[in-house]
């Protein structure tokens, strides 16, 4: 989940146990009852909600219960999958321990491409990003305005590498471990030379050539010079042809 | 907008516990860290601060309304928040308190963008948890396959039609 949570390797059995915490929670509130619902069917397979159900008063219990059997095979394939990687046995399977939080956030099937790289390079996510990185220099100084305007990804980029610098979130131990965006923005931050790079080693001759834009600019520069060139020609010949016809009628023989 | 969050003092942020050698020893005597956690504490009140006290609501509100995948964009955003915030308190959130922080970011964020025009089903969040959790498995260095299509055998109808039934209020289940 974070930096330090990926050196701190963390107890799933009590991640996962922590989810009776949040459907204790279940309130009033519509969006919170989605999400300890959802808590507990992808948590524990359903089995959570059957508590929900015993739990409560009236004719709660008989629906949750009916819909909760109706999980069926999803949440028998939800707890094996827990149980899985509860126990270990998904540690480092095919691919799963590679490059850890970029495959993991595309695991999750995010269209918007793991927050971490999208939004530091700007793809319309820019200004968001900034200000969740900002906070933590904010929290003990005063609060930062005007973060991440989120139209650039070059000024986001330069938002989030600055603000963390601003407080160092000293209220809260000073944490100084960079987060997964100002990690990515550093990453393009060091390519950047290499890119460079490689446009020295093409010359400004050749990679001019190769724009779309260059021929067609060139051709018409081209043709400009060579009509000019025929123009001035013409002019030349016209002068030469004048000057003889004056000198021809100056000078016209007596014999 | 009416948040899980909504902060109410400029009291100073609750110090994290220091030393995870103690937290261990708690754990292993089979204390189970409840919501009173200074670390846990301490990351929400990140949170809140983050949230309404640095803009970070204001732009969550811009970037969900251009949004074409809003559920994505609150699941990062959501993943991300609660990620810094654990940085913050350095890792000191009692493992069984994660999934509720990270349940309290994400109801908050959905929040902001449901003040926001954003309209959202129950599964939309669902869905958005469900990333969340499969981002964190994987970034785990577990294979998250087994689990992704295990979840996704859970159709929103029926997280639709879970949220509908009546819960009453402020509910405690054991």
């Amino acid at each position: 989940m974070s930096k330090v949570v990926k050196s701190v390797k963390r107890a799933f059995k009590k991640v996962v146990k922590g989810v009776k915490k949040v459907v204790k929670k279940i309130s009033s509130s519509k969006i919170f009852k989605a999400i300890g619902i959802a808590a507990a069917v992808y948590f524990t397979g359903g089995a959570a909600l059957g508590a929900i159900g015993g739990a409560s008063a009236g004719g709660l219990s008989g629906a949750i219960s009916g819909a909760a059997a109706g999980l069926g095979n999803a949440a028998a394939g939800i707890s094996g999958a827990w149980t899985a990687i509860t126990s270990g046995a998904g540690l480092g399977a095919a691919g799963g321990s590679l490059a850890g939080g970029l495959s993991g956030a595309m695991a999750a099937g995010s269209g918007a491409a793991g927050m971490s790289v999208g939004a530091a390079l700007g793809a319309g996510y820019g200004g968001t990003a900034a200000g969740l990185a900002a906070p933590g220099g904010a929290m003990s100084a005063a609060p930062s305005v005007g973060i991440g305007a989120g139209a650039s990804g070059t000024n986001t980029a330069a938002m989030s590498l600055t603000a963390p610098t601003t407080g160092g979130g000293a209220a809260l131990g000073g944490a100084t471990a960079p987060t997964a965006l100002e990690s990515a923005v550093k990453m393009v931050a060091n390519k950047a030379p290499e890119l460079l790079k490689e446009e020295a080693k093409t010359g400004i001759l050749s990679s001019a050539l190769k724009s779309p834009y260059t021929v067609p600019m060139a051709m018409q520069i081209g043709g400009q010079m060579l009509a000019a060139r025929g123009q001035e020609k013409e002019e030349e010949q016209t002068r030469e042809e004048y000057n003889r016809n004056i000198a021809n009628a100056k000078y016209v023989s007596r014999y | 907008m009416a948040g899980l969050l909504r902060p109410q003092q400029k009291e100073p942020m609750p110090e994290p516990p220091q030393g995870g050698v103690e937290d261990d020893m708690e754990e292993d005597m089979g204390e189970e860290a409840d919501e009173s956690n200074p670390a846990f504490v301490a990351a929400v009140e990140f949170v809140k601060a983050a949230l309404y006290e640095s803009g970070a609501s204001d732009q969550v509100n811009e970037v969900v309304k251009k949004s074409q995948s809003p559920v994505d964009d609150l699941a990062n955003m959501a993943y991300e928040l609660t990620s810094i915030a654990d940085e913050k308190t350095e890792g000191q959130v009692p493992d069984e308190l994660l999934v509720l922080l990270a349940s309290t970011v994400l109801a908050e964020v959905a929040e902001i963008a449901e003040a926001s025009g954003v309209k959202l089903e129950p599964a939309d969040v669902a869905s958005a948890l469900k990333m969340m959790i499969l981002r964190f498995v994987g970034e785990q260095g577990y294979d998250t396959r087994e689990l992704h299509a295990a979840m996704n055998q859970v159709s929103p109808d029926q997280i639709n039609q879970l949220v509908a039934q009546d819960v009453p209020e402020e509910q405690e289940f054991v």
